[in-house]
């Protein structure tokens, strides 16, 4: 039960970080314009942010890991529920190691 | 932001908001649970405590961005990597208060920077609908900010709890839950081909160059992330002169 402080620290960072984006955005956007292209790029940001973080561990990854890639777009697709998705993924990502090997 | 002066005058901040907010949160809680419980038992499997866990989920209250920690996590904790991954990720909120001015505006202290707070993509797009409904009352976006708080503290608690019962090994196909949260939220934020193909193809092609080049995290995440934007906005912009 005990909270290191190197623990401590990131979560604290984190937090400060979170709320600076939060409540930070707000304070600064309504009084400031940013330029266009800054504007333009914080709404590409998250797409641009999850595709970089996904391909890598995809492009490593085997057959398995692409079958569950497909399997969440899929159930994603067709309910919307990103809790149903990310479990269809983890299920056909089990299902498929256990068939191939 | 396109909302008439008029009505933004009489937004009103009340209880009873707080409350709908609360109850109109329910039906997201199914999609919220799983992940939560996923969160809760990759902390666990990557050394936090139950304690640990419990404060991250309820200071910094992101989903993404914890996922992401977790995934740099090491021993010990990267403390750097960490909170700059966590800005790169919850960047995406700052445009979302902004959007909100009409309810925000209306409000001052602990109401206005505590809401603030709680704001997380549900509730700013929760709150978005209400508003374009002609929703005055302030106090809904905090009561579905704060209803989907109380559940993303339970679950990855509960996610913790049991995480530590069954003990995952590394290479389990649990670990895939991370790369499928993220694939799931791509499909959402798909817009289509003209606007999105070229600067995913970007960011993804960045990124696994950087990736190869061994540079260490989240160096590879954060050249990919600024190289997708920027194409995108350079193409947004050049597309609007034209």
């Amino acid at each position: 039960m005990d909270i290191r402080p190197d623990v401590l620290l990131a979560i604290l960072g984190m937090a400060l970080v979170t709320y600076a984006c939060r409540a930070g955005g707000y304070a600064i956007l309504r009084s400031v314009r940013p330029p266009e292209f800054v504007e333009a790029m914080l709404r590409h940001l998250p797409g641009a942010l999850f595709v970089a973080y996904v391909t890598p561990p995809l492009v490593a990854g085997s057959v398995p890991a692409w079958i569950g890639a497909v399997a969440v777009v899929g159930v994603q697709l067709a309910t919307r529920n990103l809790g149903l998705a990310i479990c269809a993924g983890v299920a056909a990502v089990w299902g498929a190691q256990a068939a191939l090997w | 932001m396109t909302e008439p002066a008029e009505t933004s005058r009489r937004v009103i901040f009340t209880r009873a908001g707080v409350w709908r907010g609360a109850r109109a949160s329910l039906p997201l809680w199914l999609g919220m649970v799983p992940f939560g419980i996923v969160v809760g038992v990759l902390a666990d499997a990557k050394g936090l405590s139950f304690a640990e866990t419990v404060l991250m989920s309820a200071l910094v209250y992101a989903g993404a961005a914890q996922l992401l920690a977790l995934e740099l996590w090491a021993d010990p904790a990267p403390v750097a990597a960490l909170i700059l991954a966590a800005a790169v990720v919850n960047i995406r909120m700052a445009p979302m208060g902004a959007a909100l001015a009409p309810w925000l505006d209306r409000l001052r202290g602990l109401r206005l920077w505590g809401t603030l707070s709680t704001l997380v993509d549900h509730s700013f797009a929760m709150a978005v609908q209400e508003q374009r409904r002609g929703g005055r009352d302030a106090g809904y976006l905090l009561g579905v900010g704060l209803g989907l708080w109380v559940v993303w503290l339970v679950t990855t608690a509960v996610g913790h709890l049991a995480g530590s019962a069954i003990r995952v090994p590394p290479g389990h196909p649990l670990f895939f839950a991370s790369v499928a949260a993220f694939v799931s939220i791509l499909v959402g934020l798909w817009r289509g081909p003209r606007v999105d193909l070229g600067p995913w193809i970007a960011a993804g092609l960045v990124a696994l160059a950087a990736h190869r080049a061994g540079l260490p995290v989240p160096v590879p995440l954060i050249l990919g992330s600024f190289a997708g934007a920027a194409l995108g906005a350079w193409i947004e912009l050049r597309g609007r002169r034209a």
